[in-house]
């Protein structure tokens, strides 16, 4: 190392941040080199003083904690994650029911997964269709998250306890998720965008979908989807 | 009072673990993170702004954006260089607003801080203050928040080169300054 690489070396070095080898070679030349020695300790002292200088100042008062905001919880990604996997659910059912007006009214059950999930009332208010569901199941949940993220699109099958939709087969892509319309601490009303596809075996055809999620938090920390809307006629 | 100072520093398991409770809206936690970062932060803001009250400003508002903006920082070991990061900027507008005219203050001379060092601490303090803007940021970030290069090019925006070369320069005319006062006191 020459003078000049030492002497833009140093303060690093002082500060201990040199790698191991660049530090040896840095000893190694302070060692040879009086100028250079004269020069890291006249550094090394600047350094102290620094250090040294910054206690020199103690400010009288503790600054206010009472006045700054509350610290929100990041909860969003794990509940976008479970809204994707309840959306791509719930959706479906609720595409179907636009698919075919009258099924909505006769559906008792919808499978998820291996799981059949209730589904309480259907009703339209506003000139909306709106789902009033029961609690998601939480191996469902992952079972459509698997789906999800498969980037595939979920598949229903007709489910196999009410024959209602035997004859069809409908996947939907999650286009978009967001914006986050409304969040509390315990629920959350999400908009998302569906690519709607009703195939194989039938004329091909597709349309997008928009509908608003909203869920609710349950008392071991899950989140449920407690209701679907569809915003698109 | 360096050993002193590091003392009063929490241990980096314990930030880790009060950074993450904080994070889920502890309040306690949030406390103490305050409580041992504000001497540093406060000292810092006074050696880039030199005027006690923009200081405190600084800092008050640097604490307001670490409260709204907490839950976002995912790396919990960049919590110093994050922070840092805020300051500078609440420091930078300030600075901006303030205008090249403007004097420094006398740092003993203060209702919102006791100056407690000795005389060569004050020496190096008017030092500091004196130095162009961009060597003093530098030369606080680095000594005064112990912060990396890599962090500071973080904080500032300023190329790896710039930083280490700010720095170098902001150390050489504080030597120059000091020995220029120590010489003229043995006159």
């Amino acid at each position: 190392m020459t003078c000049d690489e030492v002497r833009s070396a140093l303060e690093a070095f002082i500060k201990g941040e040199l790698p191991e080898h660049e530090g040896a070679e840095v000893i190694d030349h302070i060692e040879s080199c009086p100028a250079c020695t004269l020069e890291y300790e006249e550094l090394t002292e600047l350094v102290g003083s620094l250090r040294h200088a910054r206690s020199a100042v103690r400010p009288l008062h503790s600054f206010d904690v009472t006045t700054l905001p509350i610290i929100k919880p990041r909860r969003r990604r794990r509940l976008l994650l479970a809204v994707a996997a309840a959306l791509g659910v719930w959706t479906i059912f609720c595409t179907a029911a636009l698919l075919w007006p009258s099924v909505g009214a006769r559906v008792a059950f919808l499978r998820i997964g291996r799981e059949a999930a209730p589904v309480s009332s259907v009703t339209r208010e506003n000139g909306l269709q709106m789902l009033s569901l029961s609690k998601v199941p939480a191996a469902a949940l992952v079972e459509a998250l698997k789906s999800l993220s498969s980037g595939s699109g979920l598949a229903l099958d007709s489910p196999s306890n009410q024959g209602l939709l035997s004859s069809k087969r409908v996947l939907v892509h999650v286009t978009r998720l967001g914006p986050v319309v409304e969040q509390t601490t315990n629920s959350l009303r999400l908009q998302a965008t569906l690519d709607v596809v009703k195939a194989p075996g039938s004329a091909a055809s597709s349309h997008q979908v928009q509908v608003v999620i909203a869920l609710s938090r349950q008392r071991d920390g899950s989140w449920a989807v407690t209701r679907v809307v569809t915003l698109t006629p | 009072m360096v050993a002193i100072r590091m003392r009063g520093r929490l241990v980096r398991d314990d930030e880790r673990r009060l950074v993450a409770s904080a994070q889920k809206g502890d309040r306690a936690a949030l406390t103490a993170i305050v409580r041992s970062r504000e001497h540093d932060l406060y000292v810092s803001a006074l050696a880039i702004l030199r005027s006690s009250w923009d200081a405190q400003d600084a800092v008050q508002e640097t604490l307001y954006e670490l409260c709204a903006k907490l839950h976002s920082l995912r790396d919990l070991e960049k919590f110093d260089a994050w922070l840092s990061r805020i300051l500078v900027r609440k420091c930078y507008d300030r600075l901006r607003r303030m205008g090249p005219e403007r004097d420094a203050e006398d740092l003993r001379e203060s209702s919102a801080h006791a100056f407690v060092g000795t005389e060569r601490d004050d020496e190096v303090l008017e030092a500091v203050a004196v130095l162009p803007d961009d060597q003093r940021l530098a030369v606080v970030l680095r000594f005064f928040l112990d912060l990396s290069y890599a962090d500071i090019e973080a904080a500032t925006g300023w190329p790896s080169g710039t930083v280490k070369s700010r720095i170098n320069r902001g150390l050489a005319h504080l030597r120059k300054k000091l020995r220029e006062r120590s010489l003229g006191r043995d006159l």
